[in-house]
């Protein structure tokens, strides 16, 4: 670059009149190489920073540990008698608005069909969505956490996490919010307040999330009865087609 | 190479020279100032990568997509503009870039308490729900950007400086009197 642009550009004092105008139509023309070095520098430093923290985060942050509660296939937090015919998997996020529609409209079928022996259900709390400014990890860990108290404790959560869910709210879902609204729910362990304080599961919740997209979740959320993806929006919004569903796969283990 | 550390010669005694004397330790003190905040704001950001992206993730502005590729670029943008500002190399366009992020700040702050959301700006620390905002500290926040904004603006308007690296933000003493 040209000392005497470089000069002219960074002078403290104001040039003459005539001078400046010169300056000014030259470098509406062509602004000076300077800014060109600083914006490149400045793009170069993002990527930099893309690149490096992409490793700093994620798995590399949290270790993975294993929550006590996890019980069913592919780590999933099983509920239901071991004499049941019929797996439902549920892949879900605590935060995302179908999985709550879900909940409320099949999740009672689930509870009776746990309790008639028919089905064992099979829940996968992954970190999918991640939208509306919320942390669903953060969910998911206090779910988890809440497991390490009692199998019941984690239900408890899993179900109120989904009746509380507020895609209105920024970020609510914090380690600390998350330590209140358990103990608002009865969950009053130092068990509970030392994993949801120190982010235990968050390692694990990452680990199955990247484990469900491989095998191609990328929704949520996502049902398979007896190893079969549904994908028949009626199975998963209506009650009694969902319940055939299942009565089909039971039929199709008896043979 | 110039000589770095130019002085410049004694001035003349009327009122242009007086202010020739002293913006260019006005524009050393905006220079430092700023590069020392955009630093403060950048390195909490850089050491924890996951409380970034709840930091940007609260704000509700962008695509999932862009989420983490701004929580890990933004602070190093920041780093990078204090580190040229620090040294005095492209002082006005380092300032213009200090600039633009602030005009952004400003905005997605302004754009957070008209939505009624209740986050920490996260500007300094970490960002995300917070139930404690409130109007106050938002105008608080967005006062603070418009002053840094202003010492940006100065900045650019009249780049040279003492104590400078480079030669195209430092005085000209042979050019000074002209």
């Amino acid at each position: 670059m040209s000392n005497k642009r470089r000069q002219q550009h960074g002078r403290g004092a104001r040039p003459p009149r005539s001078r400046n105008a010169t300056r000014r139509s030259r470098q509406r023309r062509r602004p000076s190489p300077v800014i060109w070095c600083v914006v490149g520098l400045l793009a170069a430093a993002a990527i930099v920073g893309i690149v490096v923290q992409s490793q700093r985060s994620g798995s590399s942050g949290h270790p993975v540990v294993t929550p006590a509660v996890i019980s069913g296939p592919d780590n999933g937090v099983l509920q239901g008698q071991a004499s049941a015919p019929v797996l439902v998997d549920e892949y879900g996020d605590f935060t995302c608005p179908i999985c709550r529609q879900f909940q409320a409209t099949i999740g009672p079928t689930i509870a009776r069909l746990v309790q008639q022996g028919t089905i064992r259900f099979n829940y996968h709390p992954i970190a999918l969505l991640a939208q509306n400014g919320q942390d669903p990890a953060q969910a998911a860990n206090a779910a988890l956490s809440a497991g390490d108290v009692s199998r019941g404790d984690f239900w408890k959560l899993h179900d109120a996490l989904f009746a509380n869910q507020e895609p209105e709210g920024a970020g609510r879902w914090t380690a600390q919010y998350l330590l209140d609204f358990g103990h608002q729910q009865g969950i009053t362990s130092p068990a509970y307040d030392q994993a949801v304080t120190s982010g235990k599961y968050l390692g694990f919740v990452e680990a199955i999330t990247r484990q469900a997209q491989q095998r191609g979740i990328n929704a949520t959320p996502t049902i398979f009865i007896n190893g079969q993806l549904q994908q028949d929006p009626d199975v998963l919004t209506s009650p009694a087609d969902f319940e055939a569903a299942v009565t089909r796969a039971a039929q199709a283990v008896k043979g | 190479m110039p000589d770095v550390h130019a002085q410049p010669r004694p001035l003349a005694t009327d009122a242009t020279s007086r202010w020739r004397s002293w913006s260019p330790w006005l524009a050393t003190i905006l220079r430092l100032g700023l590069a020392a905040v955009l630093a403060w704001a950048a390195i909490p950001k850089i050491a924890n990568p996951d409380a970034a992206v709840i930091a940007v993730r609260a704000y509700q502005l962008l695509p999932e997509a862009a989420v983490h590729p701004v929580a890990w670029g933004l602070p190093f943008v920041e780093l990078a503009v204090a580190v040229l500002l620090l040294a005095g190399v492209g002082t006005r366009s380092a300032a213009g870039a200090a600039g633009v992020l602030l005009l952004v700040y400003v905005a997605a702050i302004a754009s957070a308490w008209a939505r009624g959301l209740r986050i920490d700006c996260g500007c300094f620390s970490h960002g995300g729900y917070d139930p404690g905002a409130n109007g106050v500290r938002y105008a608080t926040d967005i006062g603070r950007d418009l002053s840094l904004l202003l010492a940006a603006g100065l900045l650019v308007w009249r780049p040279a400086s003492r104590l400078a690296l480079a030669r195209d933000t430092n005085l000209q003493p042979d050019q000074e009197h002209q």
